[in-house]
């Protein structure tokens, strides 16, 4: 099971696969009708409804901005030849604000990307060692090992962890928690019962919630307080990493998770 | 005098027209529900429960006498001070609860309870629940004292090993001095199928 994803993969990995198939499909249609307006047309339904459902799972508006002009501007470069007052000028003003718009929300939808995979990387690592199968989720707090730390310290390894995109990191004068989601973006500053997180208190009690949306997202229905424990290990481990300044091996531990 | 004896005779007391009727049976030797009725413009069944009240607290003597061949009740004043005195330690769940945190818990699969995080520390201020069935299904908050949130924060997942209340405690840091207010709650979890008992 070692090396082998246990989630399912994210909706958005359909993207290259779509794109190949319209293009096909468009191909296939311009040779046959001289034209491709159909391809075209659904191509550009696939960028507007890929938009609402990323953004129904993220609650980032900017993926269905995003998806709202790639769609429009899909269905722009063939509507130009149908409709009098669309042309060719009006179609690359089109392009140009789509284009506009991508490069200022790259940060947003790069910083997202990261913050996944490196959740499903989290969650990997957890499931790795847990075999069980006998689910019994329930949307609480598992309060696991305890840890010893300094309040320096664990504030120095939630920003580093955040710096790294690998959670964000919440912290509050007795508490330190880092974030961590495969659906609801941490960037939207959710409520914290609707994404993961593992939260450190000052008497170093630490406590791991794993949200329902992720939790559903295991191929298998896991254990959930072995699921709960491991990730909490995980989490005790990189901080002792932390401590003894070899953040390196974090990142390759966490690398060493399947996407 | 036990609470439930006590409620009833807050119960009565309280009404409007029960000093006029303390008035009358410290007046008169002994009256009837009728009598008392219509002196203080009641309805009979009104005067007939007052009556019949207070000479099941001991608070009147009844007697039962005869009008021809009909049969009543002629009640008259037993004491002249009504003393209520509860004790509320009475109360108290089990005075020896060791036998109960010996039980061994954990939540129930699919309780469906929704645990709410108390915002800055590590325990619950309250749990949701469902009761009833259907469409009389109806959400139920509790709120929760500390020492409660933190017992329920250590709670055992429903696919942990059980743990007894105990040691709960002692693993939420929750003082033996509050076992009745946690034996309170788990014993209300139970009984909505929240929690589950080895």
């Amino acid at each position: 099971m070692i090396g082998q994803s246990r989630l399912r993969g994210p909706i958005g990995r359909i993207g290259p696969y779509a794109v190949t198939v319209f293009l096909c499909l468009g191909s296939i249609e311009a040779i046959f009708t001289g034209n491709f307006s159909y391809s075209a047309f659904a191509f550009g339904c696939f960028f507007i409804i890929m938009g609402i459902i990323e953004y129904h799972r993220t609650r980032l508006v900017t993926y269905m901005i995003l998806g709202l002009f790639f769609g429009t501007g899909t269905w722009h470069s063939m509507a130009r030849f149908l409709i009098p007052f669309l042309s060719l000028k009006t179609y690359i003003l089109h392009v140009i604000v789509s284009i506009v718009v991508l490069v200022f929300s790259l940060p947003i939808l790069l910083g997202n990307e990261k913050l996944e995979s490196n959740a499903r990387r989290l969650f990997n690592l957890a499931a790795e060692l847990v075999q069980e199968t006998s689910c019994g989720f329930t949307p609480r707090p598992y309060s696991t090992c305890k840890a010893e730390y300094t309040k320096d310290e664990i504030r120095g390894f939630a920003r580093f962890m955040s710096s790294k995109k690998i959670v964000k990191s919440l912290i509050r004068e007795k508490i330190v928690t880092l974030a961590f989601s495969m659906g609801i973006s941490p960037f939207k500053k959710p409520e914290l019962q609707l994404i993961s997180y593992v939260s450190f208190d000052i008497e170093g009690n630490i406590s791991v919630y794993i949200s329902e949306h992720d939790y559903k997202l295991f191929k298998e229905k896991l254990t959930f307080d072995h699921l709960c424990e491991s990730l909490g290990d995980v989490f005790k481990r990189f901080l002792e990493y932390y401590k003894k300044g070899h953040e390196s091996r974090i990142i390759v531990e966490l690398k060493s998770g399947g996407k | 005098m036990d609470f439930k004896s006590s409620s009833k005779l807050g119960f009565y007391i309280s009404k409007d027209y029960a000093e006029d009727f303390f008035r009358l049976l410290v007046n008169y030797k002994d009256i009837s529900a009728s009598e008392a009725a219509s002196r203080l413009n009641l309805h009979i069944q009104t005067a007939q429960d007052f009556l019949e009240a207070m000479a099941s607290l001991d608070i009147l003597a009844k007697k039962e006498v005869y009008e021809k061949k009909r049969p009543y009740f002629r009640y008259s004043l037993k004491k002249k001070k009504i003393l209520m005195e509860i004790d509320l330690a009475s109360l108290l769940s089990e005075e020896q609860p060791e036998g109960k945190l010996s039980k061994k818990i954990r939540e129930n699969k699919d309780s469906g309870a929704r645990f709410k995080t108390a915002r800055y520390d590590p325990y619950f201020s309250s749990v949701v629940i469902w009761i009833g069935e259907g469409r009389e299904r109806e959400e139920r908050k509790i709120n929760l004292t500390i020492p409660q949130g933190k017992f329920l924060y250590k709670l055992p997942f429903p696919t942990a090993e059980f743990q007894t209340i105990s040691q709960i405690m002692q693993e939420a840091g929750v003082d033996k001095a509050y076992s009745p207010e946690i034996l309170d709650i788990v014993e209300m979890l139970e009984k909505y199928d929240i929690i589950v008992v080895k």
